[in-house]
């Protein structure tokens, strides 16, 4: 059933909310063992949503997915689920990577997620947990958050969508960081329609965000149908489409054919130095988390006794492993080799992506390029590469969004529209027009 | 690296045993490899001028579908 339909029919009563309830009670304990959830909450009438455990919750656990936060209960709610009000009924915090630092979504310390279509693969990160409960219908809504990806990547290998807004559209006040200068608060939901729902609540300025802007719309719904993709120019980095898989290959030129069909104008440009983004992200994202990460282990958060012990054993290793580089590579002697040349490398992929998109509406690129692989099987560098596709439009700032757009080796597989930023309508209008045709 | 790991620790506020300390430090080694790719990013005129002359060719019609 299509989000829309979900709404309105709940709304004009058409739909009975106790059976819904009971629905997803039921699909709740049948899917437990995907690990969705860190946290259950028992369900009230309203659209149901999973809220992702580094988005604060007033008098819920909120972990982090970590277990150097387990016993820390959120005193407030972020500006986001302060904003979705009453109407929606949160059912559960999902899981996540620790911190959000992974791309695989299945090192949660509480538990490994995994991907409701193949157990055996990763439901990609990091907000695996809500893509896992929209997937398996354990509820409507899911508010995430995209740093480098962790929306969109899991709403590929899910099939569902997932959308990372403008920086600044909307707040992150309450949003646990991993990177402050690049983390969104990410809208997921089985359709577009049910994202722009979501979005329309949450966007717009907040007196605890300085980076919050109005954007250009405050209803994104009513855009979707007026949307036409008819005359819009759209590029295609055609050298970041060449390194993915075969399979992923196919698949988005089907979504790009459709669009040339609606009337796009399709242009294929390399565009050399995109395909270093990830590079660029890590080193600055390495310096920004070991210094946010240092906060960690002081009695604000429960914590008794030795610091270096307690963050010695609770700490995952990817945790660990970033937090030991970011240190390294903000010591005196390394910071202008290592640091400087991320943020270089940051400059020049914004740079790169606001000049390529001057003359075009929309960029369009799978979102992963290969399909969820095997857990277990990918060492750090490896994991790392995976944000190929996903990296430009977090590093400009974009709006990005996933859409589900066939299977590549019988798996899911996203396409990922670009647009400029604050055109956040014009993604999702596009991304609306095609999903029926996909 | 060992030494800059025993350091690194110290001013990280970890305490973590020998073995896990080289696994760490040779994923360190191994992650600073991959990023030096980064050496390789064309400088801003350099880059402006490459995306300048694909944009021109897309004008001209050279890369439309």
């Amino acid at each position: 059933m299509r989000t829309k339909d979900i709404v309105s029919g709940i709304k004009c009563g058409l739909l009975d909310m106790h059976s819904r309830l009971e629905e997803q009670e039921i699909a709740r304990r049948r899917y437990k063992r995907h690990a969705a959830f860190i946290t259950e909450i028992r369900s009230k009438p309203g659209f149901s949503l999973a809220v992702k455990d580094n988005i604060a919750v007033k008098g819920i656990r909120f972990t982090a997915g970590s277990r150097i936060l387990e016993g820390y209960v959120a005193g407030y709610d972020a500006t986001a689920v302060e904003r979705l009000g009453r109407e929606f009924s949160i059912v559960g915090k999902a899981s996540l990577d620790p911190f959000g630092a992974g791309s695989g979504g299945d090192t949660c310390d509480f538990g490994r997620t995994l991907n409701p279509h193949d157990i055996g693969r990763v439901p990609g990160g990091s907000s695996s947990g809500c893509a896992v409960a929209i997937a398996l219908e354990m509820c409507d809504f899911a508010l995430g958050s995209d740093t480098f990806g962790s929306a969109r990547a899991p709403a590929a290998f899910c099939g569902i969508v997932g959308f990372r807004p403008t920086y600044g559209l909307v707040s992150r006040h309450g949003l646990i960081p991993l990177c402050m200068s690049l983390d969104t608060v990410a809208p997921m939901a089985r359709d577009v329609w049910g994202v722009a729902y979501l979005l329309s609540h949450i966007a717009g300025p907040d007196k605890h965000d300085t980076t919050t802007h109005a954007g250009k719309e405050t209803d994104y719904r009513s855009g979707l149908e007026r949307y036409e993709l008819k005359g819009k120019r759209v590029l295609v980095p055609q050298n970041l489409l060449e390194l993915c898989d075969s399979g992923i290959i196919e698949c988005a030129e089907k979504g790009i054919g459709v669009m040339k069909d609606m009337g796009a104008k399709i242009s294929r440009m390399r565009m050399e130095g995109l395909e270093l983004s990830t590079h660029a992200y890590y080193l600055a994202m390495f310096a920004e988390f070991s210094s946010d990460m240092q906060r960690y282990g002081s009695p604000i958060y429960g914590f008794r006794g030795p610091v270096e012990e307690a963050r010695g054993r609770l700490l995952s290793a990817e945790l660990k492993r970033r937090i030991l580089i970011g240190t390294l590579i903000t010591m005196k002697e390394h910071r202008e080799r290592w640091y400087s040349m991320g943020l270089k490398g940051i400059r020049r992929v914004r740079m790169l992506m606001e000049k390529g998109m001057e003359r075009f509406d929309l960029m369009v690129m799978p979102s992963m390029p290969a399909p969820p692989w095997k857990h277990g099987t990918l060492n750090p560098v490896d994991s790392y590469k995976t944000d190929l596709l996903t990296g430009p439009a977090s590093l400009a700032g974009m709006p990005a969004v996933s859409i589900p757009c066939g299977k590549a080796h019988g798996l899911h597989a996203g396409l990922q529209i670009i647009g400029r930023r604050f055109d956040d309508l014009g993604v999702l209008g596009a991304a609306h027009r095609l999903e029926g045709f996909l | 690296m060992e030494m800059h790991i025993e350091k690194l620790c110290s001013l990280a506020k970890l305490q973590i045993g020998r073995e896990e300390k080289e696994a760490l430090g040779k994923d360190i080694a191994e992650i600073l490899e991959w990023v030096k790719a980064l050496e390789r990013i064309p400088d801003s005129s350099v880059a402006r001028r490459r995306v300048s002359e694909e944009l021109r060719a897309d004008k001209a019609g050279k890369w439309r579908d």
